[in-house]
């Protein structure tokens, strides 16, 4: 037996540089693997977004009205309507994104085990650590990451079409060009899709957990536990305790928790005097509110984290442990 | 010589169900072993321990490793196909090359690459497309470009037609085995890889009804055709198993001496599937009309 082990040290425990490579390869490909199969993860964004392009086309040439009333407003309320828009097609691709991911999630460790595709993975030296993290690096950075670049991209292809019509229009262009509203909206946007990938971390790290768990059905097993669990405590313990920290992790909270401002997203009261002007003033109200230090320093955040951290261990052990359904 | 797989008291059991019953055996380097037995009998329960996707009781190293808790390091080493279809659908072709590429240090692109140019594969083809051959080729075409020591077989020729049975085992034997790495093998088909294994091991209820090499197994196991008047001679001499092929007793004896048995009638060497349904068939040791095996037996011999 000692010359068997001793023969695999000699071959198989490179040096140095090249163990740093025997991780971050099989992560790199394992990574570009969950690309591959999950096509929707950035099909569905660019989607959306060619649909908000193409709406914001026929609503500017089939409804030049529009484009006229804008043509008389005054240069602070462009601005306002503008960055408005900005910010409702951040809202529709982030939310195009978010159903994305959570079905991704529910996927990550479950198609593999039904399809019985797992026996080929597993066939490879592809750790079950790598397998899992690559799976959440997926979910909870290449996900928002490809929702920065597509809603960026959607942006400045609007304002580019956007300042053409108007200039076509009515020879005023420059109106359009709120240029460090746009950098600043970019910065909130980037900050907002960080904050918001650390805050639903655990909900992320359950997801993967209940498909690397359940035999079937993983969409009703990730709804019924929470609550099951928020249930049971209620009549067991007449408390509401659990129950409130699971419905803590909503956007409301979220939203308040990572931008230290009452009420930022009440947009009751909004005008709506058209069709522009939705959500006009949310990205504005978010641009001077977002504060990075109130989040961090927020405990459920942390607290967050920690489950997160315990729910990936436990998936790994599940992902070791599962064999095909 | 050193032990590709050492297994001592290997035990695994479902709930009641016992699937390895506590069993010992060892597979040298440099071996090709069949894994034989009836469907239940373990043989995947004990492919999955070797391959480190089950847990188990008792002690097993393979290569060294204990293959459960080590099984991403041991995989640099180790090939499988363990069935037919666990090839992502979604993936295609390229892809799949792309991919073990990446993740295997061990893996030769341009032997891959040369296995498929001898296949009708296209690259940008999805596994969905392929057909069940073709599958099979491609999962074969990645595994036999890893240089590994330890590849493991289960029924891989299942779904493949009898050109590409033959061509497989051929080009198992000519390209991939060099004395030195060690195949492990299952398969219903048992005549198609008589030839090419130099081990064999019956696997029944959980544990091993024989393990030898193939060499002893010609050496122990003879089987004999008996002239109709030397019948109750032959009986005198304690025949494992006693079944009659065209009117004819054919006997399959354990360790007596060939030329004694050659006053009997004509002696051969069984094949294995004889021997199989000799030593494990539900009625084994007793007088059964043979039905299956009388085919082969006649190409086998």
């Amino acid at each position: 037996m000692n010359t068997v082990n001793e023969t695999i040290d000699n071959d198989f425990e490179p040096a140095a540089p090249s163990r740093m490579a025997a991780v971050v390869r099989p992560f790199y490909w394992s990574v570009r693997r969950e690309i591959w199969e999950h096509r929707a993860l950035w099909m569905a964004p660019l989607v959306a977004a060619a649909l908000i392009v193409l709406s914001f086309l026929v609503n500017a040439l089939h409804l030049p009205d529009n484009s006229r009333v804008l043509a008389t407003v005054s240069a602070e309320q462009l601005h306002s309507i503008a960055t408005g828009f900005y910010g409702a097609i951040a809202a529709i691709i982030a939310l195009t994104m978010a159903v994305v991911t959570f079905f991704y999630c529910l996927d990550a460790l479950y198609a593999e085990r039904r399809d019985r595709s797992i026996l080929f993975w597993k066939s490879l030296p592809v750790s079950d650590v790598t397998a899992v993290t690559s799976k959440l690096f997926v979910a909870a950075v290449v996900s928002p990451a490809i929702t920065f670049v597509v809603i960026v991209a959607t942006q400045l292809i609007i304002l580019v079409l956007g300042t053409i019509i108007m200039t076509a229009m009515t020879g005023n262009s420059l109106a359009l060009w709120p240029a460090g509203a746009t950098l600043e909206l970019t910065t909130v946007l980037l900050y907002s899709l960080v904050a918001q990938s650390l805050w639903f971390a655990p909900v992320t790290a359950w997801l993967i957990f209940v498909s690397s768990w359940v035999r079937r059905s993983p969409f009703m097993w990730a709804l019924l536990v929470p609550a099951a669990i928020a249930l049971v405590e209620r009549v067991a313990f007449g408390s509401g305790y659990l129950a409130s920290m699971l419905k803590f992790r909503n956007v409301q909270d979220f939203l308040e928790t990572a931008f230290a401002a009452p009420g930022v997203v009440d947009t009751g009261t909004t005008a709506r005097s058209d069709g522009f002007n939705l959500h006009l003033s949310v990205p504005e109200r978010l641009i001077g509110a977002a504060d990075p230090l109130h989040f961090l320093s927020s405990p459920h955040v942390w607290i967050g984290l920690a489950v997160a951290a315990a729910l990936v261990v436990a998936t790994i052990w599940m992902r070791r442990y599962r064999e095909p359904l | 010589m050193t032990a590709a797989i050492e297994a001592r008291g290997l035990r695994k059991a479902f709930g009641n169900n016992v699937a390895l019953d506590g069993v010992d055996f060892s597979i040298q380097e440099g071996r090709i072993v069949g894994l034989i037995g009836p469907n239940g009998a373990g043989k995947t329960t004990a492919l999955k321990a070797i391959l480190g996707l089950t847990p188990f009781d008792g002690e097993l190293q393979v290569l060294g490793r204990n293959p459960h808790r080590d099984r991403h390091r041991l995989m640099q080493e180790v090939c499988f196909i363990a069935d037919v279809a666990v090839l992502p659908r979604w993936i295609r072709v390229q892809q799949a090359i792309d991919y073990v590429a990446g993740v295997h240090p061990r893996f030769d692109r341009s032997k891959a690459e040369g296995f498929l140019a001898r296949t009708s594969i296209k690259r940008t083809s999805r596994v969905r497309e392929l057909s069940k051959g073709m599958l099979t080729q491609l999962h074969l075409s990645l595994v036999m470009a890893i240089d590994a020591r330890l590849l493991v077989l289960d029924e891989p020729t299942l779904g493949l037609d009898l050109l590409y049975r033959k061509q497989f085992y051929d080009s198992l034997l000519n390209d991939y085995f060099d004395g030195n790495r060690t195949i492990v093998i299952t398969t219903h088909q048992v005549e198609e890889v008589q030839n090419v294994l130099t081990d064999v091991m019956f696997l029944n209820h959980g544990r091993i009804a024989l393990d030898c090499s193939m060499e002893h197994f010609e050496a122990r196991y003879a089987e004999v055709m008996v002239h109709p008047e030397k019948l109750v001679a032959a009986r005198a001499l304690r025949p494992i198993h006693e079944r009659q092929v065209f009117g004819r007793g054919v006997f399959l004896f354990d360790g007596i001496d060939r030329t004694q048995l050659a006053g009997l009638g004509e002696v051969r060497t069984p094949s294995i599937a004889d021997l199989f349904v000799a030593l494990i068939g539900p009625s084994s040791g007793s007088v059964q009309p043979s039905v299956e095996g009388t085919a082969q037996q006649g190409a086998a011999a």
